[in-house]
């Protein structure tokens, strides 16, 4: 049988100690690499976001150049080609 | 109060607190570092809303379980590793002892309790750190931990009497 008492002395007897004069440091440089990390999302967005900008104005533009033949159909009908009707 | 002042004035609490948690130098430090960079991204969220020790007393409590979960899931995942551990018979993050708060005479009995409190419950074992290791009251280790006095009080019984089973089960713990 154990004594808890004994236990929870030994465990009341551990010392405080001190962290390493290193460790400052450490975080610093994670903190450092966190932050060149969050800059590389912030470029990695805008280049999407720039991406996302240029395929809308093509499409944009693209739909304009479709309106304009739609114009042109009406100036100059399309005759009908088919051959075969009877 | 700037991050630098925070880190000078309290780093020993958070390294001391996840020694007791992880009992290894090494891991210790990479807790320590963890915590630290929470409360760099969290600084301005503080607001002295409460106790800035209560605070990193939390931070530390969450990080070194986290890290003992993390810890434990990827000796889960090395099947080669678990063997190894089932051969020498020692459970997850006991297999190197290396507390220097512990005096040499009692490295031995000491590492058999902390391997019998590194089996408790989370809620359990931190009831255990902060009363007994860390010298709290059970009003300062209840606003720590969010819960009743009351509760502290169950949490440290069941503890208690869970602790004094494994130890009993050690055949080498006098």
């Amino acid at each position: 049988m154990c004594n808890m008492e004994k236990v929870f002395n030994k465990l009341e007897r551990i010392k405080k100690v001190e962290a390493s004069e290193a460790l400052y440091r450490k975080i610093l440089g994670k903190i450092k690499e966190q932050n060149q990390v969050s800059v590389l999302w912030v470029a990695t967005a805008a280049a999407v976001f720039a991406c996302l900008i240029i395929t809308e104005v093509y499409v944009i533009n693209n739909a304009a150049e479709t309106n304009e033949l739609a114009n042109l159909e009406v100036v100059v009908p399309q005759t009908n080609n088919l051959l075969y009707n009877e | 109060m700037t991050f630098e002042d925070i880190y000078i004035n309290h780093k020993d609490l958070v390294y001391n607190l996840s020694l007791q948690y992880i009992q290894n130098i090494e891991e210790a430090e990479e807790i320590t570092q963890d915590v630290f960079l929470a409360v760099y991204k969290n600084l301005n969220n503080f607001k002295n809303k409460s106790n800035i020790k209560t605070w990193l007393y939390r931070i530390t409590v969450n990080k070194s379980i986290d890290y003992i979960k993390a810890k434990r899931r990827d000796k889960r995942k090395s099947v080669f590793q678990s063997f190894r551990i089932d051969e020498k018979g020692e459970s997850f993050g006991m297999a190197n002892f290396n507390h220097p708060g512990v005096e040499l005479e009692q490295k031995e009995a000491v590492a058999k309790i902390f391997k019998s409190l590194n089996k408790l419950q989370n809620q359990q074992k931190t009831v255990v750190i902060l009363l007994k290791i860390e010298g709290m009251s059970q009003a300062e280790a209840a606003d720590i931990m969010k819960i009743s006095t009351k509760a502290v009080e169950s949490l440290f019984q069941r503890a208690k009497k869970n602790l004094k089973d494994l130890l009993s089960k050690n055949e080498g713990w006098q």
